[in-house]
């Protein structure tokens, strides 16, 4: 993704923060947004077709995994998961991402902090797939 | 790790050692590295066969490859790594072999993500193949069979498996072997077999695994320490540096275990630390995987720490790096043994992003020997010697397509006319490498086979000084710039 998309993914982000329903994850939407520029913008895109490494994340929040990024080729592990990206799947994912689905593409660590882990969610839960 | 256009391998094509030290006899020189710590080097192999322009269709495969890059289709499966995480070469390399965060963070989780279990797409192929003009010819030709000069080769040829083994426990593995189309020889080569796992550690993520390999920093993640560090390119049939560090020259020499930890203490920084232990392969099983045999005595130690700073694609590393070898310089198993340790320091900045990939590397690594076995048998001059080594490389890749990689490296080391056998005594040699490449399969390879990837590269190394002089090194004129080198060709990755 370049910088200028980076951006303008970020920017699109804290936009749609001023409208974004308080209902979805009980973290903090704007925290979220830093988390995500450094430990997921390298990998994932925010708006439509924006796949990178990773596949773009607009519109995830509350559909089934492997379901949303066209284009993207996801790997057979999240698509046989059977997952809906809710708070609860998220949290899990997002935790330990190998641990939660063995064999998915995402080789990273994890948040270790839950606190992080729902301030990320509560900003995916901002990411329109429109 | 995954190359970004490379089909393979991703990681390391790059084979082992190439040439072999007078000690050891020639049949069983079968790693492809360029250069040993004993002071020589050698042109030719008693097996190595003729590969002349007589014998490589190239014009015709010219042909072939430039009607495949025009045929280019954007991409996605690409073998071994690439066609196991479905990510093309560039998620995890920056060309290849040099590694991204991407990269670094599959190779931690042990080679992995996006697959479960063995599948045919973790096989994986890679050839190199080259031309080569030096610039002053060679009496009695580049190698055994060649010509003193302008010469065509099929360098080496490897087969690879690349992947999970088992995923649900974190089991995965990087196996290389080698074809050595210079020597006519097969042989293992990179290997580091891996089970790795992610727990948490003062409230901190930490991977931790356990490996097997056969080569001291092979399992690295930062393309500074010799294994996965300059040369990039190393041509068979050019001079190389009299001598190297141990760090750099024990590759499928040995086999050992170990295990590695990396903790993020904050989410932008990354503390590594992994201990190896090795030993030299057993005499038959060297034979057998067509390493030879180049005893060691007893077990020797591996330590490696680095810490990694990371924003947005773009890192920083700091790290250090250490090894103790006793090598057994009569090759003869529980004769008298040299001890010998090296201790270096190292570091990497990349920065990344979708058009632009610049990274540096700096290296330095000094060597202390004790010489008593070698000296007792009359092979050196001193008892005590050192040796330092320093690299720095500088790589750019312009929208993942065109790439140039400038690299500085100077060995220096103590007078010693019985080991090193130049003109004054000293090993010294400097160079400047200039590659220029083009992947034109970066992104994807042609239709009907769109995991393949390739580089076109040139290569050219000039040489300051070589073996301790720029003029007469030898004691009978040879200057050091007749080593200089042009090497150019493409590496071929399916």
């Amino acid at each position: 993704m370049t910088s200028t998309s980076k951006l303008f993914g970020l920017a699109t982000g804290v936009l749609m923060l001023a409208g974004a329903s308080a209902a979805h994850a009980a973290g903090d939407a704007a925290k979220g947004a830093g988390v995500f520029q450094s430990q997921c913008a390298m990998c994932h895109g925010v708006t439509v077709g924006a796949n990178g490494i990773g596949p773009s994340l607009a519109g995830v929040y509350g559909k089934p995994a492997a379901s949303v990024a066209a284009g993207y080729e996801y790997s057979p592990a999240l698509k046989g998961a059977n997952l809906t990206w809710n708070d609860a799947s998220l949290d899990k994912f997002l935790a330990a991402p190998q641990s939660a689905v063995p064999g998915t593409k995402m080789p990273y660590a994890g948040l270790p902090d839950a606190a992080d882990r729902a301030d990320v969610i509560a900003y995916l839960a901002t990411l329109t797939g429109k | 790790m995954v190359l970004k256009g490379v089909a393979i391998a991703n990681d390391q094509t790059r084979v082992l050692g190439v040439r072999k030290p007078p000690e050891i006899d020639t049949d069983q020189s079968e790693f492809s590295n360029f250069h040993r710590n004993d002071g020589y080097i050698l042109r030719t192999d008693k097996q190595m066969a003729r590969i002349t322009t007589d014998h490589l269709p190239w014009l015709p495969a010219a042909l072939v490859i430039t009607g495949l890059i025009a045929t280019a289709d954007p991409a996605h499966a690409i073998p071994a790594f690439a066609a196991q995480t479905g990510e093309p070469c560039s998620a995890c390399h920056i060309g290849f072999p040099q590694l991204t965060p991407y990269g670094r963070e599959f190779k931690l989780e042990g080679y992995v993500a996006g697959g479960m279990f063995p599948d045919f797409k973790n096989l994986a192929v890679m050839s190199q193949i080259g031309f080569t003009h030096v610039q002053n010819k060679v009496a009695g030709g580049l190698a055994t069979n060649y010509p003193s000069n302008n010469a065509w080769s099929v360098q080496q040829t490897s087969i690879f498996y690349g992947g999970a083994l088992d995923a649900k426990i974190g089991l995965g593995a990087f196996i290389q072997a080698t074809y050595n189309g210079i020597g006519h020889t097969f042989s293992w080569d990179n290997t580091d077999i891996r089970l790795a796992r992610l727990t948490t550690f003062l409230k901190k993520p930490l991977f931790y695994g356990f490996t097997f390999n056969n080569n001291p920093g092979v399992t690295d993640l930062w393309n500074t320490p010799p294994a996965w560090g300059y040369p990039f390119l190393p041509d068979a049939l050019g001079a190389g540096p009299p001598t190297a560090v141990q760090l750099a020259s024990l590759g499928g020499q040995v086999m050992g275990l170990g295990g590695y930890g990396a903790m993020n203490i904050t989410l932008s920084d990354m503390l590594y630390a992994e201990g190896n232990v090795y030993q030299s392969l057993p005499n038959n099983l060297g034979h057998t995987l067509g390493a030879g045999y180049s005893p060691i005595a007893g077990v020797i130690p591996y330590a490696r720490v680095a810490w990694q700073h990371s924003w947005a694609s773009n890192s920083f590393e700091l790290g250090a790096i250490g090894l103790e070898d006793n090598p057994i310089p009569s090759g003869i198993s529980h004769a008298a043994a040299d001890h010998k340790m090296d201790l270096g320091v190292d570091s990497q900045l990349q920065f990344i992003s979708a058009t632009h990939a610049l990274s540096l590397q700096a290296a330095y690594v000094h060597e202390w020997q004790h010489l008593s076995a070698s000296y007792a048998a009359g092979n050196s001059s001193n008892l005590n010697d050192t040796l330092d080594t320093v690299t720095l490389t500088a790589s750019y890749l312009y929208h993942q397509k065109y790439g140039i990689t400038e690299t500085y490296s100077n060995i220096v080391g103590s007078g010693d006319a019985l080991l090193y056998g130049t003109a004054n005594t000293k090993p010294d040699t400097s160079s400047f490498t200039t590659e220029v490449d083009y992947y034109p399969w970066n992104n994807g390879g042609p239709s009907f086979f769109p995991w393949a990837n390739a580089k076109l590269f040139v290569e050219a190394i000039v040489y300051p000084t070589f073996n301790g002089r720029s003029s007469n090194y030898d004691g009978a004129g040879a200057s050091a710039n007749a080593n200089n080198l042009l090497f150019t060709g493409i590496w071929l990755a399916f």
